[in-house]
């Protein structure tokens, strides 16, 4: 004797098997096929027709994918409109619906907002607070002046010394004796140089 | 209120692109349902499907509104998976019996479905049921479907299908019986334990 596959199936692994819902729906599709192979057997046509619809509406149904719509309207020379708020998700759904809210909310206090700026410029406290600014710049850069003047002081001194050839002739002087001793030294330091001590 | 057919397809004739997105997504699942049972091939289903929609937005002009938009629709698809059956593979036509070579459905005669007794003890309610449906003669699936999935008359089915009505009823009468002898073979029917899942 044949035994019965959805008896065998009753218990699935867990993790592994159908979800609660689907039990249910097997159930109910269970019913219905009995229901349906009962009037079969007993001839009785019209309602053996209606337990068959009964089972199709319980299967799930096959969709195309989500391009189709705009792949028809693309090749029937239409323009796919805008993706439609029904279609979407109800997650997607509520997120456009509250910023559609926000948008609605942020144009209705604008009237507001745009009056008040406009009182603001009106009293002239964004003049006074621009000239503050700038006052407070243009002391900073008063103070800064006077160390400029300070150090051009200095630097007009030094250029002055070496304007005069006095000045120059010393210098040029200094200049020769400390490469004469640079010479001197290094010639030493040849001299004197040794791999005896180096390879202690 | 969602608009009827017919005030759908008088907008799209005057150019109006959202009424034939609505037109296009309220027939889009049935239609391809109808086409993957008949072809059993979901890159080959929705391709027809397209073809179908397509076909039937440029050819809206000789639409005859006093017919039934979706029976028109349903004849469009029915001819698209003739089309395809034909070239599909005519040598994998069945020749067990004269009438199932003249089909040109018959090369959906679950070529590739092994016999549901012999896989009984893998299958569960739904797939036997699904499979039994495969096994039917494509003619029979089709009136089957149009009939009890998707809710059409006699009349309708016969001129989606070019069947005369007697015929119709015929195949739904056999294909009811086949179906039904099938799951019984399988175990399912009164008597059987399968319900007490729940």
């Amino acid at each position: 004797m044949r035994s019965n596959p959805s008896k065998r199936n009753k218990r699935p692994a867990k993790g592994v098997g159908p979800s609660r819902g689907e039990e249910m729906r097997d159930t109910r599709i269970h019913r219905a096929l009995e229901s349906w192979l009962r009037h079969e057997a007993a001839g009785r046509d019209r309602r053996a027709e209606a337990a068959l619809a009964s089972i199709f509406a319980l299967l799930p149904r096959a969709e195309p994918s989500a391009e189709f719509l705009a792949k028809v309207l693309a090749g029937a020379g239409f323009e796919a409109p805008a993706r439609r708020l029904r279609a979407a998700g109800p997650r997607l759904r509520a997120l456009v619906l509250v910023c559609g809210a926000l948008v609605a909310t942020a144009l209705a206090l604008l009237p507001t907002l745009l009056s008040a700026l406009a009182a603001l410029v009106r009293t002239g406290k964004p003049l006074e607070l621009a000239a503050a600014a700038l006052a407070a710049g243009i002391q900073r850069i008063g103070e800064s002046l006077a160390l400029w003047e300070t150090l051009a002081g200095v630097s007009g001194a030094v250029g002055s010394a070496l304007a005069s050839p006095l000045i120059l002739a010393i210098l040029a002087l200094c200049a020769a004796v400390s490469l004469l001793a640079f010479k001197l030294l290094e010639s030493l330091l040849v001299s004197d140089r040794s791999t005896y001590y180096a390879e202690l | 209120m969602a608009a009827s057919d017919s005030e759908l397809v008088r907008r799209i004739l005057s150019g109006s692109d959202t009424a034939a997105a609505e037109l296009v997504h309220r027939y889009q699942r049935p239609v391809f349902s109808i086409l993957l049972r008949m072809v059993r091939d979901r890159t080959a289903a929705e391709d027809l499907a397209q073809e179908t929609f397509i076909k039937a937005l440029n050819a809206l002009d000789s639409f005859q509104q006093e017919r039934k938009f979706s029976s028109w629709l349903f004849k469009i698809a029915h001819n698209r998976a003739i089309d395809h059956l034909r070239r599909a593979s005519p040598e994998s036509v069945p020749l067990e019996t004269q009438d199932e070579a003249l089909d040109p459905l018959a090369v959906l005669a679950a070529p590739e479905a092994e016999r549901p007794d012999r896989a009984a003890g893998r299958l569960d309610l739904r797939r036997a049921f699904q499979q039994s449906l495969a096994r039917l003669r494509p003619s029979y699936r089709e009136v089957v479907v149009l009939r009890f999935q998707e809710g059409l008359s006699y009349e309708e089915i016969a001129e989606v299908c070019d069947l005369p009505m007697g015929t119709v009823k015929t195949h739904l009468h056999r294909a009811r019986k086949a179906l039904a002898k099938e799951l019984t073979e399988l175990g399912f029917g009164p008597g059987s334990e399968g319900g007490e899942t729940a």
